[in-house]
């Protein structure tokens, strides 16, 4: 009885103690397009310590930078919260293409030209299954899911790319492989995500 | 087979942004005509974020880093420190997509000259890689680009018309890439339209061939 009491109590205890349940990014995201200052505030915490450690492989660990550019790519994300669309992508998805764009900018003598979709030559996909955020959330698992089973080798070409900063051919150069090896491991683990994209659709 | 559209590795390159400039203008235009290659992107972009969650975190002050940046919030963005692209606002138009309209101006205003007489027309342009400029090559319909090999790597996007090699059959949207060891000839389709082509070399054409080392005299390959 008294153990059993015991037991209540511990588990009482606990669910008293445990903090009020962490907003995910896409919540807080949600709230910021409203203006939220306390969400934006919550969404910076979570975010600027991996931006910032992106950034600094960007920035060649040029700290100074590296801290404007997080700071200008959060105040992106607190101006453009209301286009973000969670059919489309997830938030660190978006917010990694809002920074990597702020650094091409600083590294550029023009910004950086991208397709728009309100072009009359832009050719729109075909129409296939709806675009919701369930569909968007199950193909997010299956990729995670792909990503983390990656070969390490491959794994290592992807990261050396997006956080290295560096082409291929750089890759190749750090890796001490042929660029061909680098460019087969680059498709393969595209092979590897596709397949997985593709599963039941 | 070639695939008709750039590697995954050059996706993946313009998905980090470790592209020279004119070549992510050329990948940025193909993807403007293709769907397919969009999805790719999104992908590798999904594949980049779910890792960003995974990089390694580096703490700052966050209590003076928000203190600053609050005060910002309700302020404008700071402005960019570069200029938009010198033909950013160029009008939209059916045969340049924006990202290379952007570089390179409304079509109407480019500055065609002979390269190839009775056979084509070109326009060099500012940027390229390497130090060799890119070219946009307008040829008559029916007419060859001689056979040549190529001293670098050779990109070439299709933006209207078509041409044929031993490889395949590119039309609008298409993209080819040939490394240093293809030796081919263009075979430009006889359907009345001409074949526009963006050409970014990193290395000059090699002329083969009598008919093609003429054409190289005269700066038509």
């Amino acid at each position: 009885m008294t153990a059993l009491l015991a037991t209540a109590m511990t588990w009482t205890m606990t669910a008293a103690n445990e903090p009020t349940p962490r907003r995910t990014d896409t919540v807080l995201l949600a709230a910021v397009a409203e203006g939220d200052k306390q969400a934006f505030a919550e969404l910076y915490q979570d975010l600027a310590p991996r931006l910032r450690g992106f950034l600094l492989g960007r920035t060649r660990g040029d700290r100074v930078q590296a801290d404007e550019l997080v700071q200008e790519t959060m105040l992106v994300v607190w101006k453009k919260a209301g286009t973000y669309d969670p059919r489309k992508a997830a938030v660190s998805t978006w917010v990694f293409t809002i920074a990597r764009n702020r650094f091409i900018d600083r590294c550029r003598k023009a910004m950086r030209p991208e397709p728009d979709p309100d072009d009359p030559t832009f050719v729109p996909a075909a129409e296939t299954a709806p675009d919701t955020s369930l569909v968007e959330a199950r193909r997010a698992r299956r990729l995670h899911a792909a990503l983390a089973t990656l070969p390490d080798d491959q794994r290592e070409v992807l990261i050396e790319s997006y956080f290295g900063g560096k082409p291929q051919s750089a890759v190749a150069q750090d890796l001490g492989v042929p660029l061909g090896t680098v460019k087969s491991r680059a498709r393969l683990a595209m092979n590897r995500l596709r397949a997985a994209l593709e599963e039941d659709e | 087979m070639t695939s008709h559209h750039p590697p995954d590795a050059m996706l993946l390159d313009h998905v980090a942004g470790t592209l020279p400039v004119m070549v992510d203008v050329l990948v940025a235009t193909h993807l403007a005509l293709c769907p397919r290659c969009r999805a790719e992107v999104a992908m590798m972009e999904a594949a980049a974020g779910k890792l960003l969650e995974e990089t390694e975190a580096v703490a700052g002050d966050v209590d003076a880093e928000l203190d600053a940046l609050m005060g910002l919030l309700d302020g404008p963005l700071p402005a960019n420190t570069v200029p938009p692209a010198p033909f950013a606002n160029a009008p939209p138009e059916a045969l340049l997509p924006k990202p290379l309209r952007c570089v390179v101006g409304p079509s109407k205003d480019l500055a065609w000259t002979t390269s190839m007489p009775g056979a084509g027309l070109r326009v060099t342009l500012a940027e390229g890689l390497g130090g060799i400029p890119a070219t946009l090559e307008r040829v008559y319909p029916g007419k060859e680009v001689p056979t040549h090999g190529h001293e670098g790597p050779e990109l070439t996007l299709v933006l209207a018309g078509g041409y044929d090699d031993p490889s395949g059959d590119y039309i609008r949207g298409d993209v080819q890439v040939v490394g240093p060891e293809t030796v081919h000839s263009l075979h430009i389709h006889d359907e009345g339209e001409d074949c526009i082509l963006l050409s970014i070399r990193g290395g000059a054409r090699l002329p083969k061939g009598m008919k093609a080392r003429i054409a190289s005299w005269i700066g038509a390959i």
